[in-house]
């Protein structure tokens, strides 16, 4: 009988945490929803001047697009790279500890280092382009990882028997490696988007401001953003939370959005990848 | 390391072996029967028909092992030769039963019939020789053994070649004999080709090598 | 006119300290299969893997020593890898189709060395199928992915992805020992069909199976070459001791 009461136990230490997530995740959802009062759809598409949140809506889609641009293609190619190409086992190891020290780096230091080089030294100022390169590092550790997993997840069989047909290096990942990971790398892709569509600290300097008239004409411009927008009407502003709830709740939406596709596009494409299925 | 298919060599070996003693004591019986007149006749042909169905085990348990193992190399020689060697086992049966059935067929008084230039103590002697030797290099394997056989062989048939040609000139009114005479000499040079056989699977077994030691 | 396809030469393999391959030299008969047979490590994948120069591909691989495919070295220094392995095609041991169509993994191989395309292309996959014997089971569902076949159909697919480029040599690394006693069947009989036209080499450890379907066999024990010669002489009465150990099951 104390094996069932042991099961038991452990299924209450167990489940209590879940619990508490799910009652703090019910929390913040309440908190965010009494700011649905504030917003009203025209506001999603009124500019900032006139009390909307247009540029703000539009400049953080900017600043994730141009990011992804960088971060995106570098960071495939540097998981390919790691993973099919590296040769010496001493040398990659560096380069991951690497990666996994970027990881871990705070978003302030790497917002302070993107103001130092990208915005000093490199003359860009406080502009999108700044940004793009700061969030941009921020995206490339969980790009490179995620895509090296997916890269890895792949049966090197299929490969081998790419070569073996007698094609190219190059070929053979190309036309089997690439195509069966490529679930995996375009969501790897959009968990590095989610995680810095919500940054604050790294755009704090490098390229946002308060308010701007209309959206930047050119890349050198600052831009407004739904974050950095919440940052400085609470601290600087001191405006009342209701009122920011509205930003935070479609902010928190994006970011969701974004999440919920990635869990979707991975559980869709699970299906093309027989290989994961035990036989 | 004991493999899956030595137990049934093991089996099928014995019963060889067995077969090759029982043989041996069946020529012998029936020489007797021949030379000294002792009527065994009826114990001969029991033996012989017991060897001509142990022949048959032989053969069976010989393709069970085939079918149930697939024998390669010395396994696959050895059992071929064993079923060779079991019908060779039975022949010396059946010739000794033969031998004893010229004599009580015929109804011939032996001691009317010896001729005197007849070697009959010679080449029954030679004979039974190659039979004991025939078994022991089944026994043992023995290559060298076998090879003797060689020898043994060329002189049972010089002797008996020699009594055919002695035998053509005989008068008539021993034909009685001449035929009795004609048909013993003639088993014991088949007994003794078997024994070759014997000698030749020997060596079979052991190097792989089909030699004629006739 | 027999003629010998391949000549091996004092082949010796390491991988990093690992001599794998001792000087091996033996000739590989035209439009034969010839099996070859060892037990596990001793170095039958590494051999085969020589024939197609797969071990290049391995990090800390050594070679050294000679491989003649039709009088022309395969070692030498300006020898097309990509077209050698085109013209010596290799079979798995585990079926490893691509996660495509059946019609795609056929085609893959004429489609990178740029043979063929449209109806051309069609045909040989028709063909490469029929070779393979599988034409008949796959004929309507030429789109639908290779995981949906069973695995002795899986094997056959890939069999016939190695027939698509028109290969001369067909190198097979235990081709059956993942499969069910019937589709190893339908393999053998293909293997010894496919001996006509192709030159055909077996790694199995399966002694029956070496004795089934194999002309000649090879008997490499600790990556030494101990026995070659016709399959009946090496099953019937081998020349060394150990080659007769092995296949009597007295040590393996």
């Amino acid at each position: 009988m104390s094996g069932q009461t042991g099961e038991r136990v452990i299924f209450a230490i167990l489940g209590v945490p879940m619990l508490i997530c799910m009652l703090i995740f019910s929390w913040i959802l309440s908190l965010l929803l009494t700011g649905i009062g504030s917003v009203r759809w025209e506001l999603l598409t009124v500019s900032a001047l006139q009390g909307g949140m247009f540029e703000m809506i539009v400049g953080t889609i900017y600043l994730l697009l141009g990011a992804t641009a960088i971060a995106g293609p570098v960071g495939i190619l540097a998981a390919i790279y790691l993973v099919e190409y590296a040769p010496s086992r001493g040398l990659t190891r560096i380069i991951d500890q690497a990666i996994n020290n970027l990881a871990g780096v705070p978003s302030i230091v790497i917002g302070l280092f993107g103001y130092t080089f990208f915005c000093r030294h490199l003359r860009l100022g406080v502009s999108l382009t700044a940004g793009w390169l700061t969030l941009a590092l921020m995206m490339l550790p969980i790009v490179i990882r995620g895509s090296e997993e997916a890269l890895r997840m792949v049966p090197a069989s299929f490969k081998e028997a790419a070569l073996a047909l007698g094609a190219t290096r190059w070929k053979a990942i190309s036309s089997t490696t690439l195509p069966a990971a490529a679930p995996g790398v375009v969501t790897s892709v959009i968990l590095g988007i989610a995680r810095v569509a919500g940054e604050t600290a790294a755009i704090l300097f490098t390229s946002c401001v308060l308010i701007t008239r209309g959206l930047p004409r050119s890349p050198l411009e600052p831009v407004m953003a739904l974050s950095y927008n919440l940052f400085v009407k609470i601290v600087a502003l001191g405006t009342p939370a209701q009122k920011v709830f509205g930003v935070a709740l479609v902010l928190f939406m994006i970011v969701t959005s974004l999440s919920l596709s990635a869990i979707l596009l991975r559980i869709h494409y699970r299906k093309g990848q027989p290989w994961l299925m035990i036989r | 390391m004991s493999r899956l298919i030595d137990a049934g060599l093991e089996q099928l070996s014995r019963l060889i072996f067995k077969m090759g003693d029982l043989a041996e004591k069946t020529v012998l019986l029936s020489l007797d029967c021949y030379m000294k007149g002792v009527d065994v006749h009826e114990k001969v042909r029991v033996l012989s028909e017991t060897l001509v169905s142990l022949s048959e085990e032989a053969e069976d348990k010989a393709v069970e092992l085939i079918a149930r193992y697939q024998p390669v190399a010395s396994d696959l020689r050895t059992i071929k030769s064993y079923m060779k060697i079991a019908y060779d086992f039975s022949r010396y049966g059946r010739y000794a039963w033969d031998i004893t059935h010229i004599h009580k067929r015929l109804d011939i008084k032996l001691d009317e019939c010896r001729f005197p230039w007849m070697p009959l103590e010679e080449i029954s002697g030679k004979v039974l020789r190659m039979v004991h030797t025939s078994i022991e290099a089944i026994k043992k394997h023995d290559v060298a053994l076998a090879k003797t056989l060689n020898a043994m062989e060329r002189e049972v048939d010089e002797i008996y070649y020699r009594c055919l040609d002695k035998l053509v000139e005989q008068p008539p009114p021993l034909t009685g004999c001449v035929v009795s005479t004609l048909l013993f000499i003639r088993h014991l040079e088949r007994i003794a080709d078997h024994a070759a056989y014997i000698g030749e699977s020997v060596i079979y077994i052991v190097t792989g090598e089909r030699v004629s030691l006739r | 006119m027999v003629n010998d396809k391949i000549d091996i030469r004092n082949l010796n393999v390491w991988f990093r300290d690992n001599h794998v391959l001792k000087d091996v030299s033996f000739k590989i008969r035209e439009n034969a299969v010839t099996a070859i047979m060892g037990p596990s490590g001793c170095g039958k994948t590494t051999l085969i893997r020589a024939i197609n120069r797969m071990n290049d591909l391995i990090y800390g691989c050594r070679t050294s020593g000679d491989v003649y495919i039709d009088g022309h070295n395969i070692y030498d220094g300006n020898i097309n890898v990509y077209e050698l392995r085109r013209k010596v095609g290799m079979v798995f041991q585990k079926p490893n189709p691509f996660p495509k169509s059946i019609y795609e993994n056929v085609a893959f191989g004429p489609r990178i060395h740029k043979v063929a395309s449209g109806r051309e292309l069609d045909e040989i996959v028709e063909r490469s199928l029929r070779e393979a014997a599988l034409w008949d089971e796959v004929k309507d569902r030429l789109h639908d992915n290779a995981f949906n076949l069973s695995g002795g159909q899986q094997q056959r697919l890939c069999i016939a992805r190695a027939l698509a480029v028109k290969p001369e040599i067909i190198l097979m690394d235990e081709p059956c020992s993942a499969l069910d006693p019937a589709a190893t069947a339908k393999i053998e009989a293909l293997i010894r069909r496919l001996s006509k036209k192709y030159t055909v080499i077996v790694v199995t450890h399966n002694l029956q199976q070496a004795a089934r379907i194999s002309d000649f066999t090879a008997f490499l024990y600790m990556g030494k070459l101990i026995e070659y010669g016709d399959t009946k002489s090496v099953f019937e009465n081998p020349h060394s001791e150990l080659t007769e150990k092995y296949i009597t099951g007295k040590f393996g």
